[in-house]
């Protein structure tokens, strides 16, 4: 049973890990120091603008996770490697921890932006649902028997959930259409942004995409160990 | 492709020849179903003025909560009695199996629907004869059986069966039920295009849950 | 409790900007300022959930390292005792 050693045989982080891990650091790093010393403030918005250069990395990666989720359960099914679905599962949890961030650093924009907490446009309704179907996803993981057959139905619900996306955002879509009068808060989004601003938002963007990749491989690399304990205790038993 | 028909029927015969013995699904479920269309018509007030703003809140919970039990009981008593496995060495296609289970649920469903709508209107003083209404309803349950079936097929082989399906179905099942939630609302307010234009949403909905759900069920029988 | 007068103001001087006291917003500031909490919630709440997770995970891969230590050093010792069927049930 190589894989429960495999991954790292004495702990070592593998090399490209540890590069990997530097640009994370030193990409945060420059992004605080642009988002907090450089950028100038939203002459409309205030202070509370600089929220939005964390909130859409957010969101970004959040997205990017599920879309993993996706990309990994069909390879799954098709492939049936175990690698794949560890890959999932490490996606989906990262990207939960992300979204609910996601969620909540948007609350916090929302609140002195637009002056509601939360409002139910189809975006952050769709972002919403997005997030409990793969909350589910993990409850899922932890109720399902271990092994193929629980690995099978994580992939089938992060197919399902993935696609289900674009139609839960058409539905909203329309839905809210009908009911122009329900519709508070924001009716446009924030102007054009400047120079600066685009700049401290890319190397935000580069930052939080990094710092995922870096989890990723942290969280694929724990999954792999937890599995190959699951079997070997499996084949004990 | 005649053998292919009497595997179908055989698998939905067999659901509904338990049924008829048992006679643990439908009166229960529909007495379960009046008692919340009663309860949510208290909680959110349902007085004269508001009833083409409540109803449709009222139908649809009340339709969603039908579905989540109805599912639970269906695939429970395949389990109970170790049914799937049965189903499992039946020399028939998988995507037969979906089909059977999917036309079970939505058979039991309706029939539970066709008692609960005239109810309903009534309750409410709505027209009897609402065709689009009947017509909505059938459609978006039939979209929320094709999710629903893939989902109890998971959660009968997992722990806390009962709370899983709901969370797990619910978010997935948003757009057969807001389109449903949308035609009534459109029916009631008497817009006769916008109900159009959501009929014809929901039976795209319906096509595209019926075609992930019946290629994406195989994977959750296994092997 | 008696407070000493001259370290109210100095401590509601620290607080303030934290947004843990409110005194209500002065006369004379940029526009946008009084949503400085915000800011500082939105920050705080990432990085603590942030780091808050990566605590769980490196205690989990303590835990998963001892796990396995732990088993395989059983196995070494269960191993003569079951040799006969052991191996044949390891993938």
């Amino acid at each position: 049973m190589p894989s429960a050693y495999d991954a790292t045989p004495s702990g070592a982080v593998p090399i490209w890990e540890r590069l990997l891990l530097g640009a994370t650091g030193s990409t945060l790093l420059a992004s605080l120091a642009l988002i907090f010393l450089w950028v100038p403030t939203d002459v409309n918005l205030g202070v509370v603008q600089r929220v939005f250069y964390f909130h859409v990395p957010l969101a970004w990666t959040a997205f990017l996770a599920f879309g993993i989720v996706f990309v990994a359960s069909i390879a799954y099914l098709w492939k049936g490697s175990e690698r794949w679905d560890s890959l999932a599962y490490a996606s989906a949890e990262i990207g939960v921890v992300l979204g609910a961030l996601m969620l909540a650093t948007g609350s916090i924009w929302a609140r002195p932006v637009w002056g509601v907490w939360w409002t139910w446009s189809p975006r952050l309704t769709t972002s919403l649902i997005l997030w409990l179907i793969y909350l589910g996803y993990l409850l899922l993981r932890a109720y399902a028997p271990k092994g193929p057959q629980g690995a099978r139905f994580g992939a089938v619900l992060g197919i399902i959930g993935f696609l289900d996306v674009p139609i839960v955002y058409l539905s909203v879509q329309w839905w809210r259409d009908l009911h122009p009068g329900q519709v508070i808060g924001p009716q446009a989004e924030p102007g054009a942004l400047e120079g600066p601003m685009v700049v401290t938002l890319l190397v935000s963007l580069l930052a939080f995409t990094l710092l995922f990749a870096s989890l990723l491989a942290f969280r694929y690399r724990l999954r792999r160990l937890e599995d190959g304990l699951e079997r070997m205790r499996y084949a004990r038993a | 492709m005649r053998s292919a028909l009497t595997a179908l029927w055989g698998i939905i015969w067999k659901d509904l020849l338990l049924e008829v013995r048992s006679k643990e699904l439908v009166l229960p479920l529909l007495v379960f179903v009046l008692a919340l269309v009663v309860l949510f018509s208290f909680a959110f007030e349902a007085r004269p003025a508001l009833v083409p703003l409540v109803a449709p809140g009222v139908l649809w919970s009340a339709l969603t909560f039908l579905g989540t039990l109805g599912f639970v009981r269906l695939f429970s008593l395949e389990r109970e009695q170790g049914g799937l496995e049965g189903l499992l060495t039946c020399p028939v296609p998988r995507s037969l199996i979906y089909a059977g289970k999917l036309l079970a649920g939505v058979l039991f469903l309706v029939g539970v629907e066709v008692v609960l709508l005239p109810i309903f209107s009534a309750l409410f003083n709505l027209p009897f004869l609402l065709p689009r209404l009947w017509l909505a309803t059938f459609l978006a349950t039939l979209g929320f059986c094709a999710v629903g079936v893939v989902f109890s097929a998971m959660a009968v082989h997992t722990r806390a069966r009962e709370v899983l399906l709901p969370v797990l179905f619910f978010p997935v099942a948003l757009p057969a039920i807001i389109a449903g939630l949308a035609t009534t609302s459109a029916i009631l307010k008497n817009e006769p295009e916008t109900a159009g234009r959501w009929l014809s949403l929901t039976l795209a909905f319906d096509i595209l849950y019926l075609v992930v759900g019946g290629a994406l069920f195989d994977y959750i029988l296994g092997e | 409790m008696p407070v000493p007068k001259q370290t109210l103001p100095s401590v509601v001087a620290v607080l303030t900007p934290l947004g843990l006291v409110d005194l209500g917003a002065p006369p004379q500031q940029a526009p946008g300022e009084q949503f400085l909490p915000y800011l500082f919630v939105a920050f705080a709440l990432v990085w603590l959930v942030f780091f808050g997770y990566l605590f769980y995970l490196v205690r989990r891969q303590a835990d998963l390292r001892r796990d396995l230590e732990n088993l395989r050093r059983s196995q070494a010792e269960g191993e003569p005792s079951h040799s006969s069927h052991t191996p044949s049930r390891r993938e």
